[in-house]
């Protein structure tokens, strides 16, 4: 998919895991991990501004767009 | 899985007409076999009752196709049914707006539309055997049906929209 999910590195960054960040912003587990494989279809405003605000970072950083060739390329 | 009064009844209630219809057809498919045999029981009745003059070949004729209209109707009683059924089965699992519940949906407004000409057949049927002299129920045009009919056509496009907005939100973080 041409949108990226950068969610993984954030949190790495941050040393937060994908469980304190679901208590921090009310979104379970598994629906987080749906969008840290970028499985998920669609992100709803309030996740993306509750991720916001729990890592401290704007939603550029988390989500990023990609060309469908430069995926597959691994660029 | 979540189980109210309403479902459970609504479970009982269209088991219950299965099985009634089944026995229904069942009735009416033996009752026109027996009428196929020359000399059965009918024939005798109509003709104790009209006398050997009477269009009595004619009536039992009209008989039969009356009776061919109710066995199609009890298969398209049965198709609602049963899909009314897995309907059910489905809004106490929760997740009523499928897509196959939409299709459920189309294919019960297609059974009423099914019984409503079966109903318009029957009242040309009772026309018939009225015309070959015998006495018969009244019949008139059922509005309320074919309110209904339409009101389930609408129902299975409301269906697919909400079917195809789950789908939507499917998926959504």
């Amino acid at each position: 998919m041409p949108v990226t999910v950068h969610l993984d590195d954030l949190l790495r960054e941050r040393r937060m895991s994908l469980t304190e960040l679901s208590e921090e912003v009310g979104v379970t587990i598994a629906n987080l991990s749906i969008l840290k494989t970028g499985k998920a279809k669609a992100v709803r405003f309030s996740t993306l501004e509750a991720i916001c605000r729990a890592l401290d970072c704007q939603p550029g950083d988390i989500l990023a767009f990609a060309a469908e060739e430069e995926v597959e390329d691994g660029q | 899985m979540r189980r109210d009064r309403l479902l459970g009844a609504a479970t009982v209630v269209l088991r219950i007409a299965m099985v009634l219809n089944i026995a229904v057809a069942s009735a009416f498919v033996i009752f026109g076999v027996i009428a196929l045999v020359p000399g059965n029981f009918v024939e005798t009745m109509l003709a104790a009752k009209y006398g050997a003059d009477a269009a009595i070949a004619e009536m039992l004729a009209a008989m039969e196709v009356g009776v061919l209209t109710g066995v199609i109707g009890s298969v398209f009683f049965h198709r609602i049914v049963i899909s009314a059924l897995a309907i059910v089965r489905s809004v106490g699992e929760g997740d009523p707006f499928r897509q196959a519940n939409a299709r459920r949906v189309l294919a019960i407004a297609w059974g009423m539309l099914g019984l409503q000409i079966l109903d318009l057949c029957l009242g040309a049927v009772l026309f018939w055997i009225r015309s070959a002299g015998a006495e018969t129920m009244t019949w008139s045009p059922a509005i309320g049906g074919w309110i209904a009919v339409l009101l389930l056509f609408v129902l299975a496009r409301v269906f697919q929209v909400g079917a195809d907005m789950r789908d939507d939100l499917e998926g959504t973080v």
